[in-house]
């Protein structure tokens, strides 16, 4: 029995060095991510055990230290972990009024070579699935003929750009689905895509 | 004429700022109006930048999060009114280095006497992406139910299932040293795991017999051997599944009643396993856990074996804040077996603040247990 544990023991030394070795960390503070891919390490993992909270509960540093907390529960990896305090981090931005001069300043342009479609499938997916059914509790069905796609471009353009929260959804779409990174451009593009697709 | 002291301060501010503009921004025609709404901008931004300057995230960060509970519960023998569980969790961390977690769970007894209990309390280093090593006083690894669900906020019903509390077959917690992450097993699969050694566990003795079996987190080895063991899982993303294997082994000291001789000693083992599957609004999931205790090495104690194992489907209805759960449950102790079946309707105010009312059955070899309408209000933060 006592060399058996020994070559456990040993086992579990050789596992853990083998891990530790494997990879260090980004060393970045405060961390950052990818928060398109961590919309679905997001919609993947935080339902595996308890609701899903909205991102606007907490403010950026708290979510750090919740994240922390879960990275150490859930079994994550550093970089979804990374990836979802991102994504959290720019869910929980109030939209800011803005006051623009013209409406010619507002920048319409698309981003080169980013389709509506990728768009979707990077940042929208996540939480309204491949088929548009919605795939994390209170997303909207877009292939019903009575969901929210019947509503006028301009309603679902500042529901893209500001953030909505559908009645009984236990969260709000953050503001560009929680990618800052997209145009108003690309949101036209993903509408579109919508329109055509679903 | 008179001319208003906002006018005033209208035509100055409107000078001040058209100086420091480009030229081409005037020369595109601003109109006073739309400088002072620039103006009124920068002052937004200034102090929103000032606000958020407050809050960029410092070396060490402090956080606290937990859970909390009020109850209702209505038997045969009456009704009561109590406090369930206030479980803050500390958590002092330096940058995404190392942290310090501790959780400390309040309760209230029937005399109205308040205890405190340090229900985990570890210091977590983080070394590389896919491994943390956890040392101190933590949940058990073993399962799914103890170290992830039993929350009040997180846990579906107002009760346990049986086996799975204190005294039951799934292992509570323990005091050593663990290491635990997740990894990639390519693009479909999510591994996690965790390996530990501690101090172990004990059975609760009467006479010989083993009654009970205890998993506290002993802060001393009291068997002089250390107990090792883990769990490993895999989560399939795309098909919402969870699946977990756990396994230990061991010995196990005897309480009896004080003084307690703790040299005596036996073997232990633990197997358990655990699933969870999504599809849209639903949840099920379920585990089994089995401790076995060893025959004292003179003979004198025969060995006994502790399992438990519950199933649990919830179901949240479509565009609403009401959610259907149903749970069964058995713990096979020496001597008894428990049956529990609890079935009740959740409102779920957000994602971690949930009223639960629910309608427990019962039921034990000697049909001593009662049958309970439970009411609980949880919340997490």
């Amino acid at each position: 029995m006592k060399i058996l544990n020994k070559r456990i023991y040993a086992l579990m030394a050789t596992t853990g060095l083998l891990l530790m070795s494997a990879n260090v960390q980004s060393g970045e503070w405060p961390p950052t991510g990818d928060a398109s891919k961590g919309a679905k390490a997001w919609s993947d993992n935080c339902g595996r055990c308890h609701n899903i909270r909205d991102g606007k509960e907490l403010r950026d540093d708290q979510w750090i230290g919740t994240v922390m907390h879960m990275r150490v529960r859930a079994g994550l990896t550093g970089q979804d972990t990374r990836d979802i305090l991102s994504f959290l981090q720019a869910s929980n931005n109030t939209p800011v009024k803005r006051i623009s001069r013209t409406k010619s300043r507002v920048s319409t342009e698309a981003t080169a070579g980013l389709t509506g479609k990728d768009v979707y499938t990077q940042t929208c997916i996540a939480c309204h699935g491949d088929d548009g059914k919605g795939v994390v509790p209170g997303a909207p069905d877009f292939t019903d003929n009575q969901g929210p796609l019947n509503k006028t471009d301009e309603e679902l353009m500042n529901s893209l750009i500001n953030g909505f929260q559908s009645p009984g959804s236990p969260m709000a779409m953050p503001a560009k689905g929680g990618n800052s990174a997209l145009t108003i451009g690309d949101l036209k593009n993903v509408l579109e895509y919508l329109k055509s697709t679903f | 004429m008179s001319i208003s002291k906002r006018a005033l301060t209208k035509t100055v501010l409107s000078i001040a700022i058209a100086s420091a503009l480009p030229a081409q921004l005037l020369a595109a025609g601003s109109s006073s109006e739309e400088i002072e709404a620039l103006w009124q901008t920068v002052e937004q931004l200034q102090q929103q930048v000032a606000q958020a300057e407050e809050w960029k995230s410092p070396n060490t960060l402090i956080h606290m999060a937990g859970y909390a509970d009020v109850n209702y519960v209505n038997t045969d023998a009456g009704s009561n009114f109590s406090t369930g569980t206030f479980a803050p969790i500390f958590h002092y961390q330096y940058k995404d280095k190392v942290m310090l977690e501790a959780e400390i769970a309040f309760t209230v007894n029937e005399m109205g006497e308040t205890s405190a209990e340090m229900e985990y309390f570890t210091i977590d280093y983080f070394m590389t992406d896919y491994a943390i090593i956890v040392m101190g006083r933590f949940l058990s690894p073993l399962g799914q139910f103890r170290q992830n669900i039993h929350p009040s906020w997180i846990n579906k019903l107002p009760s346990a299932p049986q086996g799975f509390g204190h005294g039951g077959a799934a292992p509570l917690a323990d005091v050593g040293i663990q290491v635990r992450g997740g990894f990639k097993m390519g693009s479909a699969i999510n591994a996690n795991y965790a390996v530990y050694t501690g101090n172990g566990v004990a059975g609760e003795v009467d006479a010989n017999e083993l009654e009970e079996a205890h998993s506290p987190g002993f802060n001393a080895d009291l068997d002089g051997a250390k107990n090792y063991g883990g769990r490993f899982g895999l989560y399939l993303p795309d098909s919402k599944v969870d699946l977990g294997l756990s396994w230990a082994t061991g010995k196990a000291a005897d309480i009896e009643d004080l003084p307690t001789d703790f040299t005596i000693k036996r073997d232990w083992d633990f197997i358990g396993a655990d699933f969870t599957w999504h599809l849209g609004g639903l949840d099920v999931r379920g585990e089994y856990v089995k401790q076995s205790y060893g025959e004292r090495a003179d003979g004198s104690s025969e060995g006994a074996d502790f399992d438990a194992t519950y199933v649990q489907v919830a179901y949240r209805f479509p565009s609403t804040k009401w959610e259907a759960v149903a749970r069964t449950s058995t713990y096979n102790q020496p001597g008894d077996t428990l049956d529990r079946t609890t079935a009740g309707i959740n409102y779920i105010f957000t994602g971690n603040v949930i009223a639960k009312v629910a309608y427990e059955a019962n039921d034990n070899n000697a049909k001593t247990a009662e049958d309970k309408i439970l009411v609980q209000m949880a919340y997490g933060f």
